[in-house]
């Protein structure tokens, strides 16, 4: 069965459609990139998948479980994390205190225990703690971890906010332009992140990006969109070659895209 | 690192640290109960008076630290939740106290007993009314949820004021005082002590995530909703403790006390004292409360004098006296012997 299933979704705000009948499967350990031009609705897509936004028409499921119109919350509940486009971190609380609220669907303590200083409590807060520690290992914040995430440097503001949302332990990774605003150096590291953790994690990874570089680099299939519909779906390869793909970009003037009656299609 | 995240192991030992924690407080409690009598003793009357509302504001300042310094949801219904206290705590000590002492008069402490469950009771109806008004109005952010707030503690006080039963317009006269010091810093005690330990937990830091992103702590798997409303009905519970103590320490009630005033000197509390930091709470709640005193030599210019000391304190420290930190005994006492601690752990 798909990991993800989304069933022509369709999303309009009053009279925009910013989604128009978007159909996507993932399989559990793909690594799928969806790119496309400023405005095309790449990132209301993983709004409507992680819950942010409740389809117009059309479904989403999880393993077969729809979740469209669930809370953010509930969804991530059952395996799906993410990141954003403009970070969103918890920027006054520590570094290590970022990762250990994400621990928050695993705990099995409550507030009452908390407030008692059970014993229990105690060790499941060292418990998140280890974990918590153990993963900021791995993206190479540990030695930050008692500063405020907002006074970290922009690169490991975007690694942190990775290293949270696996704290949730998620199946279904949505990565939103991870690589913005990074040197080249810095977006090799990522690519070589990005493969590790998808490897040790077990996790299917969607992957928003505007640069080709890391685009092509890791994804194995990629879909194109524009204008909220889908233009192009298939390997980096076919991509690469596909005219409409080219035309999208590079604002080709249509006269040999039949089809192609998006408004302002001739940027 | 093969699998970098494991179950959590079952609930191991460190019960003596807790027992200990524990005897610790029991002591505390003994000697502030011994202490009483020797204050009583020793204190005029008038300087006992503002110690008592010193306690009681601190209760009220940490208590709505929690809703609007932790959990960033700006709340103006404070001084509500304190009259829902203050009214039921005091109409069940009025009515029942003859009753209290003809069924148990021979038992000793009957009246005392009594007391604390008309506290507590104070505080279940106001966290009730919190979690009755917190999730329908909790949807609102920023300024929508503040008016929302402020016209729910308006409400309240017109609901009370036309209540003949706890006096109406007139007042309620008649309260026995049972209030005293040991009462008023034990709840305040009791009040740092839960929103300390609510807002360092893990589950807890979820109030702090909600502050700094909703959409990010809604997308990381915790249910903004429930935790606001959470941090809305402790919030609104030992305001109404505290609304039982002012109660029984006045021993006469109006609703006019607890107008949204009120509720904004509250407020000014916790921005003075730091959003997030219960230290900063406790200072503020206490200077806030001995500078209108010390002022009285002033006269007429002084409110004048407080509103400009409040002014330029904002200016000063827009973020409050402490920010959000805390003053730790521990660390001042690493300090003093001149060691550092590791960073953070």
């Amino acid at each position: 069965m798909a990991l993800l299933d989304i069933l022509n979704c369709t999303l309009r705000f009053g009279g925009l459609t910013a989604v128009k009948n978007f159909s996507l499967a993932l399989e559990p350990g793909e690594l799928v990139g969806l790119i496309g031009p400023n405005g095309a609705g790449k990132t209301t897509i993983f709004n409507l998948i992680s819950g942010v936004y409740e389809p117009s028409e059309g479904d989403i499921r999880i393993e077969g479980k729809s979740v469209a119109g669930m809370r953010p919350s509930r969804i991530n509940r059952l395996g799906v994390a993410r990141t954003f486009q403009n970070i969103r971190l918890f920027p006054q609380l520590t570094v290590l205190d970022n990762v250990r609220v994400a621990f928050h669907t695993q705990l099995r303590t409550s507030l009452l225990e908390a407030v008692l200083d059970d014993p229990a409590y105690r060790s499941e807060e060292a418990w998140v703690e280890d974990q918590a520690i153990a993963l900021l290992r791995i993206f190479g914040l540990d030695e930050a971890r008692g500063e405020r995430a907002g006074s970290l440097p922009y690169g490991e503001q975007r690694r942190l906010e990775i290293a949270r949302a696996l704290a949730t332990r998620p199946r279904l990774l949505l990565l939103d332009e991870p690589a913005a605003g990074m040197n080249p150096q810095e977006k090799g590291e990522l690519m070589e992140m990005i493969r590790w953790v998808r490897e040790h994690f077990a996790l299917t990874v969607l992957v928003i990006e505007h640069d080709m570089s890391v685009v092509m680099g890791i994804c194995e299939r990629i879909v194109v969109l524009d204008y909220g519909n889908v233009i192009a779906a298939g390997t980096p390869a076919e991509i690469r070659r596909d005219p409409k793909v080219i035309a999208a970009y590079l604002g080709v003037d249509a006269p040999e895209l039949p089809g192609n009656d998006a408004p302002g299609a001739g940027r | 690192m093969e699998a970098p995240i494991q179950p959590p192991p079952p609930g191991s030992g460190e019960r003596r640290a807790a027992v200990r924690a524990w005897i610790v407080a029991a002591g505390i409690a003994a000697a502030l109960l011994g202490s009483q009598a020797v204050l009583d003793a020793a204190l005029n009357p008038y300087i006992l008076q503002i110690l008592v509302y010193v306690g009681i504001n601190i209760t009220l300042a940490v208590s709505l630290n929690l809703i609007n310094g932790y959990t960033g949801q700006f709340s103006l219904g404070h001084a509500g939740f304190m009259a829902l206290g203050a009214y039921t705590s005091a109409a069940l000590t009025f009515y029942l106290g003859a009753f209290a002492d003809r069924a148990f008069g021979g038992v000793p402490g009957a009246q005392t007993i009594l007391f604390v469950l008309a506290l507590v009771a104070g505080g279940v109806v106001a966290a009730m009314a919190g979690l009755l008004v917190g999730i329908p109005t909790l949807r609102l952010r920023g300024d929508y949820l503040a008016i929302a707030t402020l016209g729910l503690g308006e409400i309240i006080r017109v609901v009370i004021l036309n209540l003949d039963f706890v006096g109406g317009a007139r007042g309620f006269t008649g309260i026995p005082e049972r209030t005293n010091l040991f009462w008023v810093y034990g709840v305040a005690a009791l009040t740092i002590l839960v929103v300390h330990r609510l807002t360092v937990s893990t589950r807890g830091r979820a109030f702090l995530a909600i502050r700094e992103d909703e959409t990010a702590a809604e997308a990381m798997g915790i249910d903004t909703t429930r935790y606001k409303v959470t941090a809305f009905v402790v919030g609104a519970f030992f305001a109404g403790i505290g609304g039982g103590l002012f109660a029984h320490s006045v021993t006469y009630l109006h609703t006019n006390t607890f107008s949204f005033l009120k509720s904004i000197e509250f407020v000014v509390m916790v921005v003075l004292g730091g959003m997030g930091s219960i230290t900063g709470s406790v200072i503020a709640a206490a200077v806030l409360t001995v500078l209108p005193e010390l002022l009285r030599a002033a006269q007429e210019l002084r409110m004048v004098i407080y509103s400009l000391l409040l002014i330029v304190l904002m200016l000063a420290r827009p973020q409050g006296l402490l920010g959000t930190r805390e003053i730790s005994v521990r660390r001042i006492g690493a300090r003093l012997r001149g060691r550092r601690r590791a960073p953070a752990a």
